[in-house]
Parts: C-alpha cells; structure tokens; sequence
C-alpha cells in the first residue's frame, strides 16, 4: 500500500503523465499502455492517479459571451484618446514641428494686427471658465440645478454646491457639504467628480447621492446606477468602486469604511418630497424635521418610551407628521411659524 | 514552451473567430507564434490585442476567480489590466510565451488590488483561507457511495487545508497545465526543481488521505 501511494504522486507530479490524462493522444496512449506492460505492479498506481487528476476540480467559472464583449468595448473605448493622441507626438514628428511654426504665425499675425481685441476675448473666456458659481439652501429648503453639462442636481436643504460656469475639457467637479443627488450626463471623456469632505466620488454616466452634512461625521454615498469610483484624500481609507444598489458610509472619525444594500426611498426619497423615517430614534427625528422643514425644534420633558419611528410622509405638511407622532407618542406641540415646541407630558 | 500553446495559434478559427470585424489584416497575418504575434501587439496593431484578448480573457478570469468571489471585482481588474497592456504596450518587455506573461503580470496586478480592498473592507471574499478552493468531486457510480462520501469530504478538507501557495501551484499544474518551468517562473523561482519539489511537497502531504480514498474507490 505505502509504495503504491508513492508511485501514485510520482506519476500525479509527472507532467508527462498529466498531459496524458488531461489531453490523451494516441502516441502517448502507445508509450503508457507499454509502460504498464512492462510494470505491471503500478498497474494500480496508474488508475489511481489518474482517478485524482480527474477528479480534481477547481472553480471553473467563465465569462459569458456578452460580458467579453462589454469589456472589450470599454477597453477599446477608454484607451482610443490616449492612443489617438500619442500617434500623433509620436508618429508624426513633423506635425508637432508644423503646429509650432504655424502657432509662431498666428502669435506673429496676432501682435502685427490687433493683439488687444484677441487677447481680451481670451482673458474673457478664461475668467468665465474660472468663474464659480454657488447655490446654498438654507434649512426647509430644497432646489434643483442644471449644470452647465446638462447634469441634474437635486440639491437638498441645509447644502451647498459650488461649480464652475464652464467645465474644461478633460473633467466636471463640483464641491458639496451637505447632501445632493446627481443624474450624471454621459460624456465618457470628461469623468464627473463630486469634492466632499476630502472625498472624491467620480463617475461617467450614473446618478448617485452624496450626503456629507458639516454636522456629521460620516459620509455616505449611494449608487444608483452606473458605476462609481469613491476616494478617499485620507489614504488609510483608500479607493473602492460601488456597484448599482451599494451605498458606502464613511466613518471620518475612525478612519473606516462601510459597504451596505440601501433602501431607494430612505435614501433618495427626499428628492421628490418623500420625508422617510427608517426606525428613527428621537434625536434623528428631530434633527431630520429640522432640516426637512426649516424649523427650530424646543423640547421640554424627555420620551418615556424608546422612539423606533418607522414611516413615509410624501410631501405632507409639518402639522400632519407631528400629528400622526402624537397618538403613538404622547405629546404636545406647538408651531410658532418657524419654532417648534415638543412636550412630554 | 508546452506544446499546445505553439498550435493554438497555429489553428485557424473561420466562421467564429472574431478578428476580422477589427482587423484590417488579413487572417493570415494573425496565424503567427507568440513572439510574433506579442510584437506586433507591441507595435500597435489592433487585430493582434483582440486574439490575444480574446484567447486569453476566460483563462485570466478563471484565475481571478481562484482568488475571489468577488465577481465584479475580477471584471474590473481585468478591464483595468488590459487598458494598463494597451496603454503601455510600446514599453512592455518580449516573451515567448504570452500565456505566462499575462499570468504572471495579472496574478500581480490583482493581488495588489486585492490588498488594497481587504486592508479596509473586510469582506469575506477576500480572506486569502478561501484563495484556490479545490476538491475532489464524487463519483455516483459507486456503490458505497456514502462511505466516499465521509472519506471524500475528509480529504477535501485535507486539501483545502493546504497552504494557499501550494493550492495555487496545484491550479497551475493540474489546472492551467503549465509546465515546472512556467511555475517556477510565475513564484520567481532560480531552479525549476523547487516547482517540482512544491507540488511533490502538496501532494505527499495528501498521502494518508488519499490512501483511504483509494480504499473505498477500489474495493
């Protein structure tokens, strides 16, 4: 038995062997079906070790014909600038020599004729590109933006975006602090980025949300659709790219990061009026309300009993959710314009 | 260089062979050896990226797999990978055996990306314990088909309690057929012995288990 085993894992590190099972050929069935002949006391060791290799399985997984040719696209798609530009240093000497005489005439032309006029409309176009647009909305208030490449921005209360009023030709970034949503417009050549809290979201064609509120100590972004890629300036929490359906939280204070599922409407709702509690405890509720609906929140008293408030209010009035709290809570308010007054009895 | 790599390129593919929709050669030009056919990638020629691409990609993927469950994560590093061969390709180095050189350049290209994620993103599928799962199947034919069983799932957990690199080597041997050399190569080995002597080392430890199996098998 023990020198059988032996000559099982002689023949199984075999690679002559092994070929031999994987891939027969006749010429190699002639020279084993002879070496058995003439040793036949490994007779055994032969079907054994062959049994081995075919039984040994390792994970076969395999593209499907569809995503082969989706990564081929994009291969092809992402690197047609880099290759197109540098045919054109490299393989072409003498067109970098043309463009720098014919840049010579134009600066010579420029300087005869009226070098003001040009130069001014250039020191225009530059400023315009520099130029930064803001939009901030205060508490209770919320707007929608398009961006100068036709993106659409769904900036929530209590935010802040800035963006520049031409994007140039190789990127769009924007700057948030608080929270926005971002239907993103394809343009593959130009990535859309989002600045938040040292944290760089970019993406080509997708919608996503973004939430970095100054207050908190997290940042979440979750994708809807398409892909993104989050960076983190903190090197410690590095580069991760989402997938549709994938929501990433990160932890600033401790330096971590978070993959989840999120729910749609608790996370996006707020851009279509859809206030959404998700087992909420008391100072979330509050915190929430103040920002949905500009108001400043005064609380006497304590909740008795723990707050778990789960619920959707679509689009209704501040009345009509502290309204529907009050049965299941106990307790009073008062709205004074924009003050509130919650008590516990 | 194993022999089936030389005719896998010698063996023209009409009707399925997708080249042509990219190439402007013709299909003859294509028929050439790895040398070959790598430098005129080097080159810039566009048909030789998508044969090299198209022969290569499922194997790659196949590897990635090894290392994770992460499927989307292999597509991405994969597309990352060959957008880094394309880009670079004036300054990549010759080989004559184009299997082993992608392999050995994505093998290291993920396992970097790899680090990178379980550094910060425990996520189970990057616990290297679960790198190379191999297992021996069953054979239903058996008669004492339960007393395999418990022998085959003994020595599965056997084989899987091998370590990681030599699973790996097992891959490369059993799977990939690569010869010693292209494994020694692949791990940066001096001598091609030391391949040898890895797989020798993996399967000896097997040894009892094996003997077992085959106790039950061959009854």
């Amino acid at each position: 038995m023990k020198k059988n085993s032996k000559k099982v894992i002689d023949l199984l590190s075999d690679p002559d062997f092994r070929q031999w099972v994987a891939n027969p050929s006749r010429p190699q069935d002639i020279y084993w079906q002879k070496w058995i002949t003439s040793h036949p006391e490994h007779q055994e060791a032969v079907y054994r070790a062959k049994e081995v290799i075919l039984r040994m399985k390792f994970k076969e997984d395999k593209l499907s014909h569809i995503e082969r040719e989706e990564i081929l696209d994009n291969i092809i798609a992402s690197s047609f600038l880099t290759n197109r530009k540098r045919t054109l240093v490299i393989g072409y000497p003498w067109l970098k020599i043309a463009a720098a005489i014919a840049l010579l005439i134009v600066i010579g032309l420029l300087a005869f004729f009226k070098e003001t006029t040009f130069a001014d409309s250039e020191i225009a176009e530059i400023e315009q590109q520099a130029k930064e647009i803001t939009k901030q909305n205060g508490k209770g208030i919320k707007s929608q933006i398009v961006l100068p490449d036709g993106t659409k921005v769904f900036l929530n209360s209590e935010s802040q975006l800035i963006y520049p009023a031409h994007f140039d030709n190789h990127k769009r970034q924007v700057q948030l602090t608080g929270e926005a949503f971002f239907e993103v417009a394809h343009d593959s050549l130009r990535p859309f980025s989002v600045m938040a809290k040292n944290t760089l979201t970019t993406a080509l064609g997708t919608s996503f949300n973004v939430q970095a509120f100054a207050s908190d100590n997290n940042i979440n972004v979750a994708l809807v659709t398409g892909s993104v890629k989050v960076a983190s300036q903190n090197k410690q929490l590095g580069n991760l790219k989402l997938n549709p359906g994938e929501k990433i939280m990160l932890d600033l204070r401790r330096d971590k990061a978070f993959v989840t599922k999120f729910n749609l409407q608790t996370e996006i709702g707020w851009k279509d009026g859809l206030l959404v509690f998700n087992n909420s405890g008391f100072p979330d509720f509050i915190q929430k309300i103040e920002r949905w609906f500009g108001v400043e929140v005064e609380i006497e008293g304590k909740p008795k009993t723990q707050w778990n408030i789960d619920g959707q209010f679509d689009n209704e009035s501040l009345e009509e959710i502290l309204n529907s709290i009050k049965y299941t809570h106990e307790v009073k308010y008062e709205i004074n314009d924009k003050k509130v007054k919650i008590e516990f009895d | 260089m194993p022999r089936d790599l030389n005719t896998h390129f010698q063996l023209p593919q009409p009707g399925q062979n997708k080249n042509e929709q990219f190439s402007h050669q013709k299909e003859n030009d294509l028929l050439v050896d790895d040398i070959q056919l790598w430098k005129l990638f080097k080159s810039g020629n566009e048909g030789a990226f998508v044969k090299i691409y198209s022969d290569f990609v499922n194997m790659l993927y196949n590897l990635g797999k090894q290392f994770t469950y992460d499927h989307d994560l292999v597509k991405d590093c994969l597309q990352d990978f060959f957008i880094y061969l394309r880009t670079h390709r004036e300054n990549l180095s010759d080989t004559d055996n184009i299997k082993l050189y992608l392999i050995k350049s994505f093998r290291r290209s993920l396992i970097s990306d790899l680090k990178k994620q379980s550094k910060y993103f425990l996520s189970e599928s990057s616990l290297n314990q679960n790198f190379f799962p191999v297992e021996l199947s069953t054979d239903e034919k058996l008669i004492n088909a339960q007393f395999e069983e418990e022998q085959l799932s003994k020595l599965n957990k056997g084989l899987n309690k091998l370590p990681v690199k030599e699973r790996e080597a097992l891959y490369y041997y059993f799977y990939q057929n690569l010869s010693y050399q292209e494994i020694a190569h692949i791990y940066h080995y001096d001598h091609i012995s030391s391949a040898r002597r890895l797989i020798y080392k993996s399967l000896h430890k097997l040894k009892e288990l094996l003997a077992i199996l085959f106790l039950c098998i061959f009854q």
